[in-house]
């Protein structure tokens, strides 16, 4: 014989089921759990977890604080600058701008080597040579082309 | 412009049987259809890029808003989403007039909607805006975006709309217009800022928003969404607020030089990120039975949202409860150990401890008793397989055939009735049957509250398609008011009119003769039993006019299709098999059998009440209905399960209790089912279960039967397992595992396992598949039914033959009796057993469901938004009776009846009439059935819930009217025939997209990353 007992069990404890299937996670794992324990020991000997730990709990804070500067007119500026930059670089030809490397290379060890400076004469006929003229007709293409995107 | 509504549930034929040409080729399309099928079929095919469409939505077809799905059809720009294809058309998808007015039209778009998708809940790769913008690989739009000067709508529980981001497609308004039919959205054109409206208002709560989910689902973009998804869905979206209107900033501001490109590259990366930790599983509603089936989204054990779109039954529709109602699921009182009995409390035992008591109470038990003195109530909420493996433990290890399921309480009459005239106890065909049926009568039954999706496809077929619709029922619902016929008939009276009418049909040679003919037996002695049945017998017993059953016999006669629906207000009658028979009848002299459109259809309740009782828990069949005493198929499971099995029938719900009482009965294991709140007489219930030497509840929470037990044992619920259900279509689908059980509950199929193999039973099953393969191998009904049949959305209705061929349509050949033919039934009109009038108990009580509550609210009321709309179960009393009595809304009473008494809140209100009253089921401290009476339909012994004699006293206690100002029963309306995009058309700023010359938007080069 049963009369009715009223009974509320105990709330669901999601620790509780969280340990549960922390035990009964399966041990093929466990190599891999072992690397990480490593790999964690390493991290925290170094403040690397401290670090971590402080950025995590204080995600919302450094996301506003980093979302407050971006947003601000330099911020802006300084982000598509360098996405500018990005694209200058995958942009500009590659052989054009190893020749130019090499070219500044090769003058700056020809500078180093010469004991004085050379003479007037010597300029003006170097500023007329061929490849000089080559190098005066890129940077007035350069020159020409900033004047007109400045001009839109 | 003509409007025409496809079928929801019967697929549009899309047979080649013309040819066009797109772009110069030849492609097959079908006469008729919708120009963007054709195309989006073709794109397919050559797996080339679909033309773009953003309002357009195969399951509602064109709504015509977006514009972005232009094309050229013979020269000249159309929207080819509303452009039926004609032989020999020619259609261009490319070239320059169709690009411009193509993006030209979503660049308007894009001025109402703000692109952020990489910290959007809806990122989730279908999205259909970001998914346009990849497609048509937007650069970046002319038309700034602008915002609208309205706030976000948090009011109601469940969903939340955002007018800024808004793009007025009109979507959700088609969805709720005209799939749903509930009428309720709008968007008003003639504003300067057009939104989208509820009841023509700018507040979600408080209007008559059912909150069916509808609009959520089919929203292109985040304008409209569930509130379990937002902050959940993301790696970002959790962020607060500012922040994440500050990074949106950031990105707007670097967005215009570089394009749309790289941001959405970003979002993509961060939405294919999102399948790593959010899983989709495919699952069936668990609440009633129309077998909604859809995905349900869950992170962990946190359930982000339920999307339809491909079930069977519903296609994209849901309701309240199937869209938003798994509160239950998680909630904090889930039943995770077992329990046992100690004194006066419960205290937390193991699994083995469990098993110890079970096994040596059964033993013992069963040794000194006999093992009759064991039963077994199976569930109508748990699955096919763990229905079959309860009747094998009652049957096989116990060696008992008492073992019975709640259809007792419920649709027994109903399949009664139908398996003596028609030979299958289940619906007649499918709701596509329904949908397209000439005339749709609803008896006893009320489908916009209790099989709202089902009831879409009536609502529809109503508004669109011309289809009759008829209801008799003593309560003045939502189906009456939209009925173009509705009768009231005196309670318990609905066998006269029927059988009347059936005679009426017969006496004027209104009857199909050939098809009697044909296929019907015993139609003399039939024909001569209906001489009592004249309309004026029927008008004096039921209350209708003879001139009203005239007009209703001739609606029955003329219609091209009757299909009749029928439910509690039929079955829960001393005589509710007999009316179930009478209706079934009719049906037959109107040979409204053996053809689509037509039929019975008795609307199931729970989620598997079909099933449980299709997979043998019933005191007299085994699986497929097959009879317990039945020496040939005894024999067939003897040979399988290895037992001798009892020979005779067993007792049914109501013959236990009345079995404990009288001291025969000893032990009782109830799995998922509050019996003390549910079966009739619940006091009388309760004094029962007190007495019982050994009973065990098996549930998911501890409910009010789990009081009485002696063990409790925890079940998983129905994310947490596989199986199958079987719905009212006799369709039976899979329900697929989301999450883990909680804490140590295990499934049902499991927990039975575990107790049969203490008994001695040695079962090996591994999974709910190994029981179906079992039950394929020895239930004619079901042969052909297997997992992989069953895979996905794939769905199998019974009868299923070895093949795999399965039944949409019963009755296509035969009837399943010996000779083939279907027989009438002569009826016995029963009274009802409780007269009211002017003695003690002079009211009449009706109850029933709620929308937005299922049954007693158990798992419902565990969904805090269902608690906040409707927190309290109400009667209904009629203007007349209050102000007879001068009662207002709010005022408590007390109900009494000879068995028992109960307190509840009044609402007046004038769906009931004169001296009935109608009290809501979601209460189990209050529950209905401490009125109910034990009084039984005779054939099945169902409680005859529906006839109670109660008195009504006032109390002193007045309160608010328990229908919160916020329930949807306060809002009104507003039809409408669907978005009227004609309005928008009509402003002298609209266009035509690429009809202009400045449509031609300026595209700045820039690289996709």
């Amino acid at each position: 014989m049963a009369n009715p007992i009223p009974f509320k069990p105990a709330p669901v404890d999601p620790k509780h089921e969280l340990n549960r299937r922390l035990n009964a996670a399966p041990t093929e794992h466990a190599e891999a759990l072992l690397v990480a324990y490593d790999l964690l020991q390493s991290a925290h000997d170094q403040g690397l977890l401290d670090l971590v730990n402080g950025m995590v709990g204080k995600k919302d804070f450094i996301a506003e604080k980093i979302a407050f500067y971006a947003k601000q007119p330099e911020g802006i500026a300084a982000i598509r600058n360098l996405l500018n930059a990005v694209k200058l670089l995958t942009q500009l030809d590659p052989e054009t701008l190893e020749h130019l490397t090499r070219a500044v290379e090769s003058a700056a060890a020809e500078h180093k080597a010469e004991q004085k400076p050379p003479s007037l004469w010597q300029i003006a006929k170097r500023a007329t040579s061929e490849d000089s003229r080559r190098a005066m007709s890129f940077m007035t293409l350069v020159l020409g082309h900033i004047g007109k995107a400045l001009k839109a | 412009m003509v409007v025409t509504k496809s079928l929801l549930n019967t697929p549009l034929d899309t047979t080649p049987n013309t040819t066009i040409t797109v772009n110069g080729h030849a492609v097959h399309a079908h006469l008729g259809e919708y120009l963007v099928a054709a195309l989006n079929r073709h794109a397919d095919a050559m797996k080339a890029r679909h033309v773009p469409q953003v309002c357009f939505l195969p399951a509602m077809g064109p709504i015509q808003s977006c514009d972005t799905c232009m094309v050229k059809v013979d020269g000249k720009l159309v929207r080819s989403c509303a452009t039926p294809v004609s032989a020999g058309m020619a259609v261009e998808t490319e070239g320059e007039q169709v690009d411009v007015a193509q993006r030209e039209a979503f660049d308007r778009i894009l001025q109402n909607h703000m692109l952020y998708c990489t910290v959007c809940d809806n990122n989730n790769q279908n999205c259909t805006i970001h998914n346009a913008v990849a497609d048509l690989d937007i650069k970046h739009q002319a038309r700034e975006y602008t915002p609208k000067p309205y706030e976000k709508d948090m009011s109601n529980p469940f969903y939340r709309y955002d007018p800024q981001q808004c793009i007025l497609c009109g979507r959700c308004v088609e969805a709720c217009q005209n799939v749903q039919v509930n009428e309720t959205l709008t968007i008003d054109w003639d504003s300067a800022h057009p939104r989208v409206l509820w009841d023509g208002g700018e507040k979600i709560e408080g209007s008559s928003c059912v909150s069916c989910g509808h609009c959520v689902t089919v929203c292109p973009c985040n304008a409209l969404m569930e509130k379990t998804m937002l902050g959940h869905a993301g790696y970002l979206t959790n962020l607060p607020g500012k922040v994440l209107d500050d990074m949106i900033e950031v990105v707007k501001g670097i967005e215009p030089p570089i394009g749309y490109g790289p941001i959405l590259s970003l979002s993509e990366m961060e939405a294919e990120m999102r399948n790593e930790r959010v899983k989709r599983t495919k699952t069936v509603c668990t609440y009633c039975a129309v077998g909604c089936s859809f995905d349900v989204w869950t992170r962990d054990r946190h359930i982000l949202k339920i999307e339809p779109g491909h079930g069977p039954a519903n296609g994209i529709s849901t309701c309240i409860k199937g869209k938003f109602a798994w509160g239950h699921i998680n909630a904090d009182d889930r039943l995770t150990t077992p329990l046992l009995r100690q004194g006066d409390t419960f205290v937390p035992v193991s699994w083995e401890k469990a098993l110890d008591v079970i096994q040596e109470k059964f033993t013992s038990i069963k040794a000194k008793h006999g093992p009759d003195a064991l039963a077994f109530i199976s569930s109508s909420k748990t699955t096919n397989e763990e229905s079959y493996l309860m009747q094998k433990l009652a049957r096989a290890v116990i060696g008992t055939n008492n073992v019975d399921n709640c259809a007792r309480y419920c649709q027994n009459p109903a399949t009664a009735g139908l398996q003596r005239t028609v030979g299958y106890g289940g619906d007649s065909g499918s709701i596509a049957d329904i949908e397209t049926a000439g005339l749709v009568f609803i008896i006893g039954a009320n489908p916009a509250e209790n099989h709202p999706v089902l009831c879409t496809r009536i609502k529809r077929s109503h508004k669109f398609r011309g289809q009759r619709l008829i209801v008799a029922d003593i309560r003045k619902h939502e189906m009456a008011e939209r009925a173009d016929m509705f009768i009231r008939p005196n309670p318990s009276t609905d066998a006269v009119y029927l059988t009347a009418l059936a005679k009426y049909i017969l006496d004027h040679n209104l009857a199909n003769m050939a098809f009697i003919e044909k296929w019907v037996n015993n139609f003399e002695t039939f024909h001569a039993s209906l001489k009592p049945y004249t309309l004026e017998y029927a008008e004096q017993v039921t209350g209708i006019p003879a001139a009203t059953l005239i007009t209703l016999a001739n609606e029955i006669a003329a219609a091209d299709g009757v299909c009749i629906l029928f439910a509690m207000g039929v079955t829960q009658h001393c005589g509710g098999s007999e009316t179930a028979t009478a209706l079934s009848n009719l049906l037959l002299v109107t040979g409204n059998y053996m053809r689509p459109g037509a039929g019975a259809y008795p609307l199931r309740g729970h989620n598997n009440v079909q099933g449980c009782s299709d997979f043998g828990s019933m005191p007299n069949v085994y699986s497929g209905y097959q009879k317990v005493d039945d020496e040939t198929i005894r024999a067939k499971f003897e040979a399988d399960w290895g037992v001798a099995l009892p020979t005779t029938t067993g007792k049914d719900n109501h013959q236990m209790i009345d079995a404990i009482l009288e001291g025969s009965l000893k032990s009782l294991y109830i799995k998922g089912e509050d019996t003390i709140t549910s079966d009739s007489n619940a006091n009388f219930v309760g004094s029962a279960l007190s007495q019982l030497e050994f009973l065990i509840v098996q549930d998911i929470n501890f409910s009010e039967t789990c009081a009485y037990a002696d063990l409790v044992l925890p079940a998983a619920a129905s994310l947490e397992k596989d199986g199958t259900f079987t719905s009212t279509e006799r369709r039976i689908q899979r329900i697929n595992k989301a999450m883990e059980p909680l804490g140590e509950s295990k499934p049902d199929w499991e927990i039975i396992q575990l107790i049969a193999n203490r008994m001695g039973g040695n079962w090996k099953y591994k999974h709910p598949s190994d029981v179906m393969d079992e039950v394929a191998r020895l239930t004619p009904l079901f042969a052909g039914v297997n997992y992989e049949r069953l895979e996905g959305y794939k769905s199998l209705q019974w009868p299923v033959h070895a093949d795999g061929t399965d039944s949409p349509l019963l009755f296509t050949e035969k009837f399943p009796f010996p000779d083939g033919k279907a027989k009438f039934s002569v009826i016995e009109y029963m009274p009802p057993s409780e007269e009211t009038g002017n003695g003690v108990y002079d009211l009449h009580l009706n109850n029933g469901r709620l929308l937005e509550h299922f049954e007693q609210g158990s798992m419902t009321s565990r969904t805090p938004g269902i608690r906040e709309i409707t927190p309290n179960s109400f009667v209904e009393v009629s203007p007349e009776l209050a102000a007879e009595r001068n009662i207002q809304s709010g005022r408590f009473v007390q109900l009494t009846s000879p068995f028992g008494r109960v307190k509840v809140q009044v609402v007046v209100s004038d769906r009931v009439q004169g001296k009935q009253l109608y009290m809501t089921l979601n209460s189990v401290e209050e529950p209905v059935n401490k009125l109910t009476s034990s009084h039984t339909d005779r054939s099945t012994h169902t409680p005859a819930f529906k006839e109670t004699a109660v008195s009504m006293t006032l109390l002193p206690e007045k309160g608010d009217n328990p229908i919160l100002r916020k329930n949807f029963r306060h809002g009104t309306r507003t039809p409408q025939m669907g978005l009227e995009i004609e309005r928008k058309w009509a402003k002298p700023e609209y266009h035509l997209p690429g009809t202009k010359p400045a449509d031609k938007l300026v595209q700045i080069k820039s690289i996709t990353i």
